[in-house]
C-alpha cells in the first residue's frame, strides 16, 4: 500500500504531506501524541475520510476503530458471521466455524452467544478484531487495539498479527503503549501535528 | 340494557369498518413513510427526490386531515367511494408524522455503525436493511405506536364524508334513538376498547422486540 501525497483538512489541517509504504508481510505502528493524526491516517485508509492525494493498494482494508462499533443487535457469532455471509457470500456453517475458530484463537470462545453490551471493553475489542479477521483483509487498520486489552491478551494479539503478517498481509496499527509497539512493529512512524516527524525500521 | 341491545348490531357494522380503515390506512401509512423516511434522513439522501419528498411530508404535516379528506373525496378527479377516499387520506397524513419518525430514528443510529459496517464492506441498502433498520425499530417503536393510536382517533373524521364507521353509528342512532347522552358515551367506550386492544398488542410487539 502506497500513500502519496495525503493531506487531510478538516475545520484545522489534520494531516499534512504523508507519503508512506505500507507493505505486506510486515506491521507498521504510528506513534504520537494525541491530536498527532494517527486515527486520522488510519481513517483515511480505512476510507472514512474524504482526503486528496492518494493511498493505492490492491485488495481490501479491514479497520478496527477505537469504539469497537459491534452491532448491538446481533449476538458476538453473529456479528462475525453476518458480515462474511453478506458480503462475501459464505455459506452458514462455513462462517460459523470460521468464526468460532478466531474466537478460539483470540480466547472468546465462550462469549459467541452473548451480545456486545454483556461484554467487558477487552472482550468488545477482542470481538471487533475478530470480526475484522474473519473477513481476511489483504491490509489491516487497528486503531489502539490493545487499549483495554490485559498482558496475557495483548501477548495474543502481537503472535496473531505477525503470524497474520507471515500470511502475507500488510497491517497498520496506531499506539500508545511503548512496550507493545516496540515488540510488535517491524516499521515505527512518528507522527506529530500531522506530519511525519521520524521513521525507525528495526 | 335495551338501548344498547338495539344498538350493538349498528355498532359492530361501525366498527368492524373501524377497524378495516385503520388496518388499511396503517398499512398506506407506514409503508409510504418507512420509504419517505429512509430517502430524507441525512445520509441517504437522493438529489431532487429527497426535497420533493420533503416537500410533500410537510403538505401532509401542514394542512389539516379533515381538509386532505375532503380534497381527496370532493377535489381530486379519482371519483374514489368513501371507504377508498378515507384510507388514501389517513394513510397520506399519517404516512407525514411515520416519515419523520423513521427519518429521526435513522439519524440517531451512531455514526460508526455506519462507518462499521462501510469498512466491513456492506452495501448502503444492506447497511440500512441489517444493520440501521433493526436497530431503528427499537428506538421508535414507541412513537410508531402513539401513531397508531392516533390513527385509530383520526377515522372518526372520515364518518363527514358518509362512511359507516364507529361514529357515523353512532350519529345514526341518535337521529333513531334520540338519545344522545348515552349512545355518544357508548360510542366513547368503543374507542376506548379498541384503543385498550391496541396498546396491549403493541405492547407484546414491543416487549418481544426489545
Amino acid at each position: 500500500m502506497l500513500i502519496k501525497n495525503l493531506y487531510l483538512k478538516k475545520k484545522v489541517p489534520i494531516l499534512s504531506c504523508i507519503n508512506i509504504e505500507v507493505p505486506r508481510e510486515q506491521i507498521t505502528v504510528l506513534l504520537g501524541k494525541s491530536g498527532s493524526g494517527k486515527t486520522s491516517l488510519l481513517r483515511c485508509i480505512a476510507g472514512l475520510e474524504r482526503y486528496t492525494g492518494e493511498i493505492v493498494f490492491k485488495g481490501n482494508v479491514g479497520f478496527v476503530s477505537q469504539s469497537y462499533a459491534l452491532f448491538p443487535h446481533m449476538d458476538a457469532l453473529s456479528n462475525c458471521t453476518h458480515p462474511l455471509r453478506k458480503v462475501l457470500g459464505v455459506a452458514k456453517k462455513e462462517a460459523e466455524e470460521k468464526a468460532r475458530e478466531m474466537f478460539a484463537f483470540l480466547d472468546i470462545e465462550k462469549l459467541a452467544s452473548a451480545y456486545p453490551h454483556e461484554l467487558s471493553g477487552g472482550q468488545q475489542q477482542r470481538m471487533a478484531i475478530a470480526r475484522a479477521l474473519v473477513l481476511d483483509p489483504h491490509f489491516l487498520a487497528l486503531d489502539e487495539p490493545t487499549s483495554a486489552l490485559d498482558p496475557e491478551n495483548t501477548e495474543r494479539l502481537i503472535l496473531l498479527l505477525k503470524q497474520l503478517a507471515n500470511k502475507g498481509r500488510g497491517i497498520i496499527l496506531s499506539s500508545q503503549d511503548m512496550a507493545f509497539a516496540a515488540n510488535v512493529q517491524d516499521r515505527a512512524i512518528f507522527l506529530e501535528e500531522g506530519r511525519i516527524a521520524k521513521t525507525l525500521k528495526r | 340494557m335495551d338501548l344498547f341491545l338495539r344498538s350493538l348490531p349498528l355498532f359492530l357494522k361501525g366498527m368492524q369498518m373501524t377497524i378495516q380503515v385503520l388496518l388499511s390506512a396503517a398499512a398506506l401509512s407506514f409503508t409510504l413513510g418507512i420509504i419517505f423516511g429512509i430517502l430524507t434522513c441525512h445520509r441517504l439522501k437522493v438529489p431532487i427526490l429527497s426535497p420533493v419528498i420533503e416537500l410533500i411530508t410537510f403538505v401532509y404535516r401542514a394542512v389539516p386531515f379533515y381538509v386532505q379528506l375532503l380534497i381527496v373525496y370532493f377535489v381530486l378527479p379519482l371519483h374514489l367511494e368513501p371507504f377508498s377516499a378515507s384510507i388514501l387520506a389517513l394513510g397520506m397524513c399519517s404516512s407525514g408524522y411515520v416519515a419523520q419518525i423513521v427519518r429521526a430514528g435513522i439519524n440517531s443510529i451512531p455514526v460508526a455503525q455506519w462507518e462499521a459496517a462501510l469498512t466491513l464492506g456492506y452495501t448502503k441498502v444492506q447497511t440500512v436493511q441489517s444493520i440501521i433498520l433493526p436497530q431503528m425499530v427499537r428506538n421508535i417503536l414507541p412513537a410508531f405506536n402513539n401513531e397508531l393510536d392516533s390513527l385509530l382517533k383520526s377515522t372518526a373524521i372520515v364518518s363527514s364524508i358518509g362512511l359507516l364507521e364507529l361514529t357515523r353509528a353512532g350519529m345514526n342512532l341518535v337521529s333513531r334513538e334520540g338519545e344522545p347522552v348515552p349512545i355518544y358515551l357508548m360510542v366513547a367506550l368503543f374507542y376506548l376498547c379498541l384503543s385498550g386492544v391496541l396498546n396491549l398488542i403493541t405492547r407484546i410487539v414491543e416487549r418481544k422486540i426489545c
